[in-house]
């Protein structure tokens, strides 16, 4: 296993590099009551070529494309590009997403449409899905209680605001106390996924010897070495000091070359290159219910981070109602008919 | 002769005491009812177009049932409406008002760039301006234009009044610049 540190330090240069070149791009989905899609994608960008390896979401030639310019009041240019196309179901949206070449094509997304009749109203629901990337993770939920969670879904430049806002200590404080606990979370997820890498890997050589359930009875000591010291974590893991405590020296020397993969694959899964970028959704009637924020036009937004969907699937959903007048016209019809039955029956019967 | 009396009576007391047993009374006072207003009002179309599509409030289990069923929709109606009312007020309250009404994932882009990105552009609802309003509109940015001419015309032809303008600009840059 490499050490985390440097690692981390890597993928964070990376990341860092890569946002340069990508665009600040917002996806806008105007849900049709017939359950077709308007998606709109708006990219702003510093410089005038867009990157197609950079951009967030699959855009192709059949889409209707503008390019535009605009000046910032600091004097800075920004091109923007719009793309917009009409799928006539969600069906199309997902093999679009199938035959994804965009920046984020190695992450499964698909999104879902219902309609329920009920009457007097037509209930929708519009989900945009990203499945999740550890299988064997920790859901965030289960380290961060309902306040947190909100702290920790909310978009970055709200969060800004209010670190910066007249309670700015209280959310500073606030924002460390969930960023430790998004540290233990990541961790003990991580760990977990390399339990199970590790028991399938060393499974393939020899069954038996190495489980997952063995495994997991050292889980909390494995967890312990990663957060205590992280300077001495890579001279632990290489002179099989760390692995010799968790599976015995003789089993550590065996899977050695095991162990090494199984941490590989994890830090691939976990330190992923996945470009960030918005969401927004405009639903038929009015929207009822969503878990996203709430802007002032009624549209439901959520930002896309990879640590949204690290260790559980993100699905970011909305629903609506809108009524159905000709149910209402034939329903108040119907009870004029019988209060007047009634009427014209206690008129004969007096 | 006594005993064919006694009997005659006996058997006239017997009939007096067993009563006939009238069955379907609310049918048959219905219908008495029916036939005695059909007889005042007369034979005319529209009464009899009404009484047959009222007839079934003189049958008990329809006018229940169709009582029953108006019931059930006033309920079912009541029931959803409260239930969306209740739904749209969480909604009102969780909104969150952000610049433009965008709030996107990066460094706050001021609210001029964040307008045009948003809003109209990206609505999916029509939106109707009046005609006389668009008219005022196009009419006072005319007459802003035409007076911004004049002025910068007027600051031309006053040295004195160019050149103050110009360290004003000056100031202005200097201190943007500097922030």
């Amino acid at each position: 296993m490499k050490t985390r540190s440097s690692k981390l330090v890597i993928s964070l240069i990376l990341i860092l590099a890569a946002s340069c070149n990508e665009p600040e791009t917002t996806v806008t989905n105007i849900v049709h009551s017939d359950g077709s899609v308007t998606r709109r994608i708006e990219m702003r960008n510093q410089k005038r070529v867009f990157d197609k390896t950079a951009i967030q979401v699959p855009v192709d030639s059949t889409w209707t494309i503008k390019d535009s310019l605009e000046i910032s009041s600091k004097g800075d240019t920004i091109w923007v590009r719009r793309a917009e196309k009409l799928f006539r179901n969600t069906d199309a949206i997902n093999r679009e997403y199938s035959s994804d070449s965009s920046a984020n094509k190695n992450f499964s997304r698909r999104t879902e449409f219902t309609r329920k009749f009920r009457w007097f109203n037509t209930e929708y629901r519009f989900a945009e899905i990203i499945e999740k990337k550890l299988k064997h993770g920790y859901p965030v939920n289960d380290f961060l209680n309902k306040e947190e969670l909100k702290w920790f879904y909310l978009p970055g430049n709200i969060k800004d605001k209010k670190k910066m806002s007249a309670d700015s200590l209280k959310y500073r404080a606030f924002n460390d106390t969930v960023d430790k606990k998004c540290e233990k979370w990541e961790i003990r997820s991580l760990v977990s996924e390399w339990i199970y890498e590790f028991a399938a890997l060393a499974g393939k050589r020899e069954k038996g010897e190495i489980t997952v359930e063995s495994l997991k009875t050292h889980e909390d000591e494995f967890v312990k070495f990663i957060e205590s010291d992280n300077l001495k974590l890579d001279s632990l893991w290489t002179t099989n000091v760390m692995l010799g405590k968790l599976i015995g020296e003789k089993a550590a020397l065996k899977y050695r070359h095991e162990a090494d993969s199984a941490g590989s694959i994890v830090v691939n899964h976990f330190f992923v290159d996945f470009k960030e970028y918005t969401v927004r959704t405009i639903m038929p009637g009015k929207i009822t219910s969503t878990n996203g924020i709430v802007d002032s036009s009624g549209m439901s937004v959520w930002p896309v981070k990879s640590d949204f969907f690290l260790t559980q699937t993100y699905e970011m959903w909305a629903g609506s109602k809108s009524s159905n007048l000709w149910a209402w016209i034939i329903s108040f019809l119907f009870l004029i008919f019988v209060f007047t039955g009634l009427i014209i029956k206690r008129k004969r019967a007096g | 002769m006594e005993t064919e009396k006694d009997n005659y009576g006996k058997i006239v007391e017997l009939l007096r005491r067993s009563r006939p047993v009238i069955r379907g009374n609310e049918e048959l006072t219905g219908e008495v009812i029916q036939r005695l207003s059909t007889g005042r009002r007369g034979h005319f179309p529209i009464y009899t177009w009404i009484e047959s599509i009222y007839g079934w409030i003189y049958i008990p289990w329809v006018r229940r049932s169709l009582v029953s069923i108006s019931v059930i929709i006033a309920a079912l109606f009541i029931y959803q409406q409260s239930v969306l009312v209740r739904q749209i007020k969480n909604i009102n309250r969780q909104a969150i008002v952000t610049e433009g009404g965008v709030p996107v994932s990066h460094d706050s882009v001021p609210p001029l760039e964040l307008y045009r990105a948003s809003g109209l552009i990206f609505s999916g609802k029509d939106i109707s301006i009046s005609e006389t309003d668009l008219r005022q509109l196009i009419r006072e940015y005319i007459n802003v234009k035409g007076r911004y001419t004049n002025l910068v015309k007027i600051i031309d032809e006053n040295p004195e009044l160019k050149k103050y303008v110009e360290q004003k600009l000056n100031e202005k840059n200097s201190y943007k610049s500097e922030h």
